[in-house]
């Protein structure tokens, strides 16, 4: 067992990695994780974990489930660091990106649950208890839903930038010299990913239906 | 050679995620409070952040973001 604290660095509060609370460089931390080493998870932990808890909780809104998914998430790439390449981004929109595919997953896994048991329920009853309607909360929550599913969906370098921007509070400058990537990119990937978004929400798909 | 037309298009993802830099928030605001095509793509960007965002959670708010507790892994 290798009990490690998250840091008090929050990665998307403080505005540039520097000093003591600088991340570890992902090539090289990247190869220390491939070799096996456990303080190389350990760092990654103290560097990432907080991204990951915030992606988890933001998706799942439920603390046992966040944490889960934060442990998985450091499981993989523990047991299978292989999976990240250096070349294609930074290892903390790596991250965030698989807490949150794992994130919506669990909350369609619910929602499945919910409604299988709710048909049941139905058969059951000839009058549907009495019992509050669907709410705006609800509602909001189904957008939501769907929104991130949208999201897991979009093509990753897209996803790579909402990630850093949106969930770890990086400008797009930031995101930019993370990635190695233009600054006029950055932006660009931004609005094209929001676009496609507020797409999805004009023209949902099916109820209950996410693919 | 681009006006401010284009820059602040392009800006608009990094706008609606708060994600701009300092001092780009000015021409910004400048920009869509004369263009209404911007101004409309700038609410409808927004609008998608908020409802990324989804509703506020139930119960007290003070305890928005806890942080995990730890990571114990059997290795």
């Amino acid at each position: 067992m290798v009990p490690v604290e998250p840091s008090a660095e929050r990665p998307g509060t403080s505005d540039l990695p520097s000093g003591a609370a600088r991340v570890p460089v992902d090539a090289e931390l990247h190869r220390r994780l491939v070799y096996g080493e456990e303080a190389a998870l350990a760092e990654a932990y103290a560097a990432y974990g907080v991204l990951v808890h915030r992606v988890a909780t933001r998706v799942t809104r439920d603390r046992t489930a966040a944490e889960d998914v934060t442990q998985e998430v450091f499981a993989h790439l523990w047991t299978r660091p292989y999976t990240f390449d250096a070349r294609r981004g930074s290892l903390r929109g790596w991250l965030s990106m698989l807490a949150h595919r794992r994130a919506v997953d669990w909350v369609r896994g619910e929602e499945r649950h919910r409604k299988a048991a709710h048909a049941d329920e139905m058969s059951l009853r000839a009058v549907p208890a009495p019992g509050p309607s669907p709410d705006e909360a609800i509602l909001e929550q189904e957008r939501s839903l769907l929104l991130h599913s949208a999201l897991a969906r979009l093509p990753l370098p897209q996803q790579q930038v909402v990630h850093l921007a949106y969930f770890a509070g990086r400008t797009y400058r930031q995101a930019a010299v993370e990635l190695g990537i233009p600054e006029g990119t950055a932006k660009t990937r931004l609005r094209t990913a929001l676009r496609t978004l507020a797409e999805t929400l004009a023209d949902p798909p099916l109820r209950g239906d996410h693919p | 050679m681009t006006g401010p037309h284009e820059e602040v298009r392009e800006l608009l993802g990094a706008w609606a995620l708060d994600a701009l830099m300092p001092g780009d928030e000015t021409a910004v605001v400048r920009h869509v409070g004369e263009c209404e095509h911007c101004a409309a793509e700038a609410t409808r960007l927004r609008a998608t952040v908020r409802h990324l965002d989804g509703p506020a959670p139930p119960g007290p708010a003070s305890d928005p973001d806890p942080g995990p507790r730890g990571l114990s892994l059997a290795l």
